[in-house]
């Protein structure tokens, strides 16, 4: 039984490491965009201002 | 984080997470939006007038965003006859690989993020035409035309006719004859592209239950009206020279282009197998791509064949 539980521990943190490791790579995904957003909104009102 | 459980609209249940950053880039069609975007910025560079290069960067970007979001949209509402055809069974959502809804929101907010830039940093012109390329694809074509006619992509291939048409408004800020012209010759030219696809996974179309014109109609039929709308794209290609957008180079090669591809669908029309329709599916594309890229060549706009004969 103690070994079942150990075997399904495992299990459990393999499954949760992966599922993080796929939350972390969406969120710099997201991250990345959003900051991408920030410098195009930038550099669009510069351009804009400047009567491009 | 919990895993989600969802129920399909084809009654399974299935038990997935939100997917990964490759699904939601499967999500946007790449391969689909790399046509999109060329289409686009070919209207936007032989269009006359000027546009900052960050802003007509821009337009492009909000063009290939618009498609994507597009992309999503009809493969959330699809996902019950992508389940079933072989072509789509890989898509991130008959795969499980995350909850319907989640595709629908993606679509949405690239959606209105694309057409609010384009509004916002080019003109609202460009971005009322992207909003109506958007909502033909999605509410015409894919949730109307896709699943009760035989003319399905005759008149959804509008929605694809119109990134030229946007990166030309884009510089210009309104809509001529010429920018109709590239509309029309996408427009003319999406049949014998589908068609020659649909020939050989007409299986896959009949067991999903959409009505494709092999489907319906039988190959015979579908082959004949290739060859009638391969015939109609010839003179049209070579409309863009007739009113002086560009150069007898691209006249030349727009006649080339074409026979080639009148050719190929005689070769469909004799081939009792699928073998020429395959090949005129792969031609088709790089008709396309080929035709777009002669025009922004030889436009009179930018010259450069003028300029390197000069």
């Amino acid at each position: 039984m103690a070994v079942m539980a150990e075997d399904n521990k495992n299990e459990d943190k393999a499954g949760r490491s992966d599922m993080h490791k796929r939350q972390r790579s969406k969120n710099i995904a997201l991250a990345l965009a959003i900051g991408g957003f920030c410098v195009l909104v930038y550099v669009v009102s510069l351009v804009r201002m400047s009567g491009g | 984080m919990t895993d989600l459980s969802y129920t399909s609209a084809t009654g399974e249940t299935g038990i997935t997470s939100s997917g990964e950053v490759r699904d939601y880039i499967a999500l946007l069609k790449p391969r689909v939006m790399s046509l999109v975007v060329f289409s686009g910025l070919a209207g936007l560079l032989v269009a006359p007038g000027d546009i900052h290069p960050i802003l007509g960067a821009v337009a492009v970007f909000c063009i290939a965003v618009g498609a994507g979001a597009s992309g999503a949209i009809n493969m959330w509402y699809d996902r019950d006859i992508d389940a079933v055809m072989t072509r789509t069974r890989g898509r991130p959502i008959p795969m499980g690989k995350m909850p319907p809804a989640e595709a629908l929101s993606f679509g949405v907010v690239l959606a209105v993020f694309a057409v609010a830039l384009m509004g916002l940093a080019v003109n609202w012109a460009a971005a009322a035409l992207l909003a109506a390329a958007t909502l033909f694809y999605v509410f015409v074509y894919t949730m109307w035309l896709k699943r009760r006619t035989s003319q399905n992509i005759v008149i959804g291939g509008a929605a694809g006719a119109f990134p030229p048409m946007i990166g030309w408004t884009a510089v210009t800020g309104d809509v001529t004859i010429e920018p109709i012209l590239l509309f029309a010759l996408i427009f003319f030219w999406t049949p014998p592209h589908f068609w020659a696809l649909a020939l050989y996974r007409c299986g896959d179309y009949a067991k999903a239950g959409v009505p494709m014109l092999p489907v319906v109609s039988g190959p015979r039929e579908t082959k004949k009206q290739i060859l009638i709308y391969t015939v109609l794209l010839l003179p049209l290609a070579l409309a863009p020279w007739w009113v002086g957008m560009a150069g007898l180079a691209y006249a030349a090669a727009a006649l080339v282009l074409g026979l080639l591809f009148l050719a190929g669908a005689v070769a469909v029309w004799l081939d009792e197998t699928d073998k020429a329709a395959r090949r005129l599916f792969g031609y088709s594309i790089f008709y396309l791509f080929a035709l777009f890229a002669m025009l922004i060549a030889d436009s009179n706009s930018l010259g450069l064949f003028g300029a390197l004969a000069g």
